[in-house]
C-alpha cells in the first residue's frame, strides 16, 4: 500500500518538476531577449536593473534555476507586465474559478454519461441508440468554443435566458469575496457554461459505458443473474453497470486533464474569469510572468486532479495497489 | 556429431530486501543443472520428463533462446560453437526447431510463402528472391504441402493445425540444419493427423542425415521414433539408453514409474510398479544427494546424501544407486 | 501503402464507413483543388457595383456563404481553411504515429531501462496541459502552421506509445517471436519484421483519433488568436468573427466553420471506429 503511494507521490512530484524546469529553460532559451519575458521592457531601467539582481539575471543560468525554484517555493512568480502588481495577487481567485467550471460539469458528464449509455447500451440495436451514438460522436466532433458561441446566441441572445458571460454580472461584488460564489447570480452565470461543458464532456463516457455494456451482454456473470430470475432492471443496474464502472473510472484522470486544459476555450468564450482566460490574456499582452504562473498552476491542477481521481480509483479498487 | 557437454541454465530468482542487505546468496532455480548427451546425424534422441522437468528450457538452451550457465554446444571434432552471441547467427543455422504450437509459431499477418522465406533474409543468405522463393518451396513440398503454390499466398488462419505444423517444419529445413529441436509437435494436433507428422519427421532425418531432438511427456510416441531415449528429472538426466533397452529394461525407479503411467505399456508390469509419491518438487531448495530420494519407492538413506553417477557415461546408464544389480545391492544395504 | 489499402478496404465495407470515407475524401479533394475553385482571395475586399463595401453581405449568388465585416468572401476562406485543417491534421497524425510507434516498439520490446526512461516521459507529458502548453509555446516562438504541427506532434505521441507498447509486450511473448529468433532474427528484424506488422491496426486506429485530435486543436488555437496569420483555418474564421463582435448577427459567417469541422471530424471518427468494429473481433462478435 505504502509502497504504491510512495510511488505515485514520487511519480508526480518528479513530473511537477520536469515542468518546471521545462519552463524555465523554454522561457530563456527561445529566441529574442531572455530578460525580456521575465522583466518587463516597460519599467524605467532603473527598476529593471532591481528586478535583474532580484531575479539573479545577472548570474549564470543554473544559479538562476535555483533562485527560480525559491521564489515558486513561496509563490513569488513575479511581478506582472501588465498591472505592475504580484503575480500571485492577480491569479489567487482564478484558480478556484476554473475548478468551479470544470470539476462539478465533470461530475455531472461521468454520471449522466454513465446511467445513459448503459441504458442504451442493454437496449441494443434500438433507434434511440443509433441517434444517440451519431449525436455524441458529432459533439464531441464540434469544436467547443463554437457550440458555446451557438448556445449563447440562441439561450442568451435569442431567449434571454442567461447572460452572456462573466462569472457575475457586473457591478454586484465589487470585491470579488467568496460571497459572490454563494449568490443567485453567479449561478445563473455558471448554469450556460456548465450545461455546454457537461454535454461537450458527456460523450466519452456515454460512448465507453455503452461499449462496456454491450461486451457484458453473453458474458457468464450476466447469464447467470438472468436465470436467477432477477428483473431486467436489476440485472443491468447491480450487474451489468457494477462491473463496467471500474474501467469508466480508470478513465477518469485522463478526461479530467483534458478537461482542465479544455477549460482555456471555454472560458475565453464565455469570459470566465478562471486560470485559461488569464492566460489566454496574458499572452495577448505579452505578460510572461502571468503566462508562465498561470500555465503552472492550471499543470498543477491537472497534476493533482489525476491523482485524486487516483486514489478514489484505489479506493473503489483496492486491487491496483497489489499490482 | 553433436555434442552437449555439462549444459546448465540457472534462473536467479527475485531476493526480498531483508536477505539482500544480510548478503545471502540469492536462491537459483536449477531448471537445467550439467546435462550431457550426444546425437548423432540420422538419429532422433527422445527427451522424456513430466513438465517443469527442464525439458523445455533445455530446448531453448539448444536452439539459443536462453544464454546458458554454463556449457556448450559442439558440431563435430573441431567446429566448437559456444552458445554465446558473437556466432548466434551461424549457431541458429545449424540448429532448427518445431514449436508444440502449430498456432502461435506462425505470424498471424504474413503469408505462407513469407513465413518460409523470413529465415533466409533473417541469415542475410545472398540468394535472389527467386532462389528463395524456389527454395521456400522446396522446403514446403518436402514438408508435404504440395503443389506448394496452393499455400505461398494463404495466411495461417486458413489452415489446419496439420497443415501449420507442416509450414513450421518447412520454416526450419529451409535453414537446412543440422540438428532439429522438435517440442511435442504433436500434442496439440488431432488424432488423425499425428502419425502423418512423426512420419514426416523419421523421414527428414533419414533422407537429409540430421538429428533430432524430440521432446515429450510421452513415453509410448517417443517409442516410435526414437532411436535413443534421455529421461529428465530436476533438470538432470536421470537415465539414457537405447529406446527399446529403456522401455524394457528400466533401471531408475523414475523411469519405471513413467512407464507405469504410461497406457499403453503392459498392465502386469504397471500393477508391479510401485507408484511414485507426491508432486515434483521445485527445483530452488535441492537437497544433496540423489534428487528423486524424496519421491522414490525405494530410497535408502545413502540417497539423500550421494549424489548417484551420471546417467550418460555409459551405453545405457541410469542416476542411481542401485540401477542394474538392483535386488543384490538393495539386499547390502538392508 | 499495404496498411493504407487494407484500411481504406475495410472502412468501405460497412455503410458508415463508406459514408464518412466518402465525406474525408471529399474534404481531402477540397483541400487539394479549394485555392484553385475559390472565387475570390480570401483577403480581397469585396466592393458592390456601387463601390460600397460588402459588409456582412447574407449569402448571394456571388458570396456563396456571405461576407465578412470587412468584406471577404466567406465561401473562399472556407475552402483555403480545408487546406489548412487537412495539412495540420495529417502531418500531425502522421508524426504522432511514426513517434508513438517507434517508441511503443522499443519500450514494449526491450523493457528494463529503456522502457522506464521512457514511460517516464510519457508520464511527464501526460501531465502537461495539451492546449495551454501549445499556447505557451506558441506565445514564445513564430505563429506559424509548421510550429503548430510540431507543438502539437511533440504532446500527441504520449498516447500511441503507451498503447503500442501496451500491446508489443504481450506479443513479444508469442511463440513466433521466439521462432523467428530461432531463425537467426536480430532484434530489429523481430521488432520491424515480425511485431510492427501486428500492432499496425492498432496504430492505424490511433492514427484517426489523432486526426480528429490535431484538426480540433488546431481550430481552438485558430479560435484563441495564436494561428498562423498568414493562413485561413476554420478556427480563425470563426475567432474573426468573434472578435468583430458581429457574429451574433451574421449567422452565415460563424456557422459553416464549426459545421465544417464537425462533419469532418465526425467522418474522422466514425472511418476509425467502421475499421476498429472489424479488427477488433471481439467487438465485431456481440454487435
Amino acid at each position: 500500500m505504502s509502497a504504491f503511494w510512495f510511488r505515485r507521490l514520487w511519480q508526480t512530484v518528479l513530473t511537477l518538476l520536469t515542468m518546471l524546469t521545462l519552463m524555465f529553460f523554454m522561457f530563456r532559451m527561445l529566441p529574442g531577449d531572455p530578460m525580456a519575458t521575465v522583466i518587463s521592457p516597460a519599467l524605467y531601467p532603473k527598476a529593471q536593473e532591481t528586478l535583474r539582481i532580484q531575479f539573479g539575471l545577472d548570474k549564470p543560468l543554473w544559479e538562476q534555476y535555483f533562485v527560480y525554484l525559491k521564489n515558486l517555493a513561496v509563490f513569488d512568480f513575479g511581478l506582472s507586465f501588465h498591472t505592475g502588481r504580484p503575480v500571485a495577487d492577480e491569479i489567487s481567485g482564478r484558480l478556484l474559478n476554473t475548478i468551479l467550471l470544470v470539476f462539478p460539469s465533470m461530475i455531472a458528464a461521468y454520471g449522466l454519461g454513465a446511467l445513459v449509455g448503459a441504458i442504451v447500451g442493454w437496449r441494443r440495436g434500438s433507434k434511440i441508440e443509433t441517434v444517440l451514438v451519431f449525436l455524441s460522436t458529432s459533439l464531441q466532433s464540434a469544436p467547443v468554443f463554437w457550440l458555446s458561441m451557438l448556445a449563447i446566441l440562441f439561450f442568451s441572445i435569442r431567449l434571454d435566458l442567461f447572460p452572456i458571460g462573466h462569472i457575475v454580472s457586473p457591478g454586484m461584488f465589487p470585491e470579488e469575496n467568496w460571497r459572490m460564489y454563494f449568490s443567485a447570480d453567479f449561478l445563473h452565470h455558471l448554469a450556460l457554461p456548465f450545461m455546454v461543458n457537461t454535454l461537450y464532456q458527456f460523450c466519452f463516457p456515454f460512448l465507453l459505458m455503452r461499449s462496456s455494456i454491450l461486451a457484458t451482454v453473453g458474458e457468464d456473470y450476466i447469464e447467470l443473474a438472468k436465470m436467477k430470475g432477477l428483473t431486467d432492471r436489476r440485472v443491468l443496474y447491480h450487474h451489468a453497470m457494477r462491473n463496467s464502472l471500474l474501467p469508466l473510472a480508470t478513465t477518469l484522470p485522463m478526461t479530467l486533464g483534458w478537461a482542465v486544459a479544455g477549460s482555456v476555450v471555454i472560458e475565453t468564450v464565455f469570459s470566465w474569469p478562471g486560470l485559461g482566460l488569464l492566460m489566454v490574456e496574458a499572452v495577448g499582452r505579452s505578460d510572461y510572468p502571468v503566462v508562465q504562473a498561470a500555465f503552472l498552476l492550471i499543470a498543477v491542477l491537472t497534476v493533482a486532479g489525476t491523482l485524486i481521481a487516483d486514489l478514489l480509483y484505489t479506493l473503489l479498487d483496492p486491487r491496483i495497489v497489489n499490482e | 556429431m553433436i555434442n552437449v557437454e555439462d549444459l546448465s541454465k540457472h534462473f536467479v530468482l527475485p531476493q526480498s530486501f531483508t536477505a539482500a542487505i544480510r548478503r545471502q546468496k540469492a536462491p537459483r532455480l536449477r531448471a537445467v543443472d550439467g546435462v550431457s548427451f550426444a546425437v548423432e546425424p540420422g538419429k532422433v534422441m527422445g527427451l522424456v520428463g513430466e513438465s517443469g522437468c527442464g525439458k523445455s528450457t533445455l530446448a531453448r538452451l539448444l536452439v539459443g533462446l536462453e544464454t546458458p550457465t554454463q556449457g556448450n554446444v559442439y558440431f563435430g571434432e573441431s567446429n566448437a560453437l559456444a552458445l554465446k552471441k558473437q556466432d548466434r547467427r551461424a549457431f541458429h543455422r545449424r540448429v532448427q526447431m518445431v514449436f508444440q504450437d502449430p498456432y502461435g509459431s506462425l505470424n498471424p499477418q504474413q503469408r505462407i510463402g513469407e513465413i518460409v522465406t523470413r529465415p533466409l533474409i533473417y541469415q542475410r543468405n545472398a540468394a535472389s528472391p527467386q532462389e528463395k522463393r524456389k527454395l521456400a518451396i522446396t522446403a514446403l513440398e518436402e514438408a508435404g504441402l504440395s503443389p506448394a503454390d496452393d499455400y505461398l499466398e494463404k495466411f495461417p488462419h486458413q489452415l489446419s493445425g496439420g497443415q501449420r505444423q507442416r509450414v513450421c517444419i518447412a520454416r526450419a529445413i529451409v535453414l537446412e540444419p543440422e540438428l532439429l529441436i522438435a517440442d511435442e509437435p504433436i500434442s496439440m494436433l488431432d488424432v488423425s493427423i499425428k502419425w502423418g507428422i512423426i512420419q514426416l519427421l523419421k523421414r527428414l532425418v533419414r533422407e537429409r542425415g540430421l538429428a533430432m531432438i524430440y521432446i515429450t511427456h510421452d513415453l509410448s510416441s517417443a517409442g516410435s521414433i526414437c532411436d535413443t531415449l534421455a529421461v529428465m528429472y530436476l533438470g538432470r538426466i536421470v537415465e539414457h539408453g537405447p529406446t527399446q533397452e529403456v522401455i524394457r529394461n528400466p533401471q531408475h525407479p523414475y523411469t519405471k514409474a513413467l512407464l507405469a503411467s504410461t497406457p499403453s505399456i503392459d498392465p502386469e508390469f504397471r500393477r508391479k510398479t510401485a507408484q511414485i509419491k507426491g508432486a515434483i518438487p521445485d527445483a530452488v531448495n535441492l537437497s544433496g544427494g540423489c534428487r528423486f530420494h524424496p519421491r522414490c519407492p525405494i530410497a535408502q538413506p545413502v540417497c539423500a546424501r550421494v549424489a548417484p553417477q551420471d546417467a550418460t557415461q555409459r551405453e545405457h546408464g541410469a542416476a542411481c544407486h542401485f540401477a542394474f544389480d538392483l535386488e543384490a545391492k538393495q539386499e547390502d544395504l538392508t | 501503402m499495404n496498411t493504407l489499402m487494407t484500411f481504406l478496404r475495410i472502412t468501405w465495407k460497412s455503410t458508415s464507413g463508406r459514408i464518412s470515407l466518402s465525406i474525408f475524401g471529399a474534404c481531402l479533394v477540397l483541400a487539394v483543388i479549394g485555392p484553385w475553385i475559390a472565387p475570390y482571395s480570401p483577403s480581397d475586399r469585396l466592393y458592390d457595383d456601387a463601390g460600397k463595401l460588402l459588409r456582412l453581405s447574407p449569402p448571394t449568388w456571388d458570396n456563396l456563404l456571405g461576407t465578412t465585416v470587412l468584406g471577404r468572401d466567406v465561401f473562399s476562406q472556407m475552402l483555403w481553411g480545408a487546406r489548412t485543417a487537412m495539412l495540420v491534421g495529417l502531418l500531425t497524425a502522421l508524426g504522432t504515429v511514426v513517434i508513438g510507434l517507434n517508441f511503443g516498439l522499443i519500450a514494449g520490446y526491450f523493457g528494463g531501462r529503456i522502457d522506464a526512461i521512457l514511460m517516464r516521459i510519457t508520464d511527464i507529458l501526460l501531465g502537461l496541459p495539451f492546449l495551454p502548453f501549445i499556447i505557451v509555446l506558441l506565445s514564445l516562438t513564430d505563429r506559424n502552421i509548421w510550429t503548430i504541427i510540431l507543438a502539437m506532434t511533440f504532446v500527441m505521441w504520449r498516447s500511441t506509445a503507451r498503447i503500442v507498447r501496451a500491446e508489443v509486450m504481450s506479443l513479444r511473448q508469442r511463440q513466433f517471436v521466439a521462432s523467428a529468433r530461432t531463425t537467426g532474427a536480430s532484434d530489429v528484424d523481430i521488432l520491424y519484421r515480425e511485431i510492427a506488422p501486428n500492432v499496425m491496426p492498432l496504430a492505424v486506429t490511433s492514427i484517426t483519433f489523432a486526426l480528429a485530435w490535431a484538426i480540433i486543436t488546431e481550430a481552438s488555437i485558430g479560435f484563441l488568436g495564436f494561428g498562423d496569420p498568414n493562413v485561413f483555418s476554420w478556427g480563425s474564421i470563426i475567432y474573426d468573427a468573434y472578435a468583430s463582435q458581429m457574429m451574433y448577427r451574421a449567422p452565415w459567417w460563424v456557422v459553416p466553420p464549426g459545421v465544417a469541422i464537425m462533419v469532418l471530424v465526425t467522418s474522422v471518427y466514425f472511418m476509425g471506429r467502421a475499421y476498429e468494429e472489424v479488427i477488433n473481433p471481439r467487438l465485431q462478435e456481440r454487435m
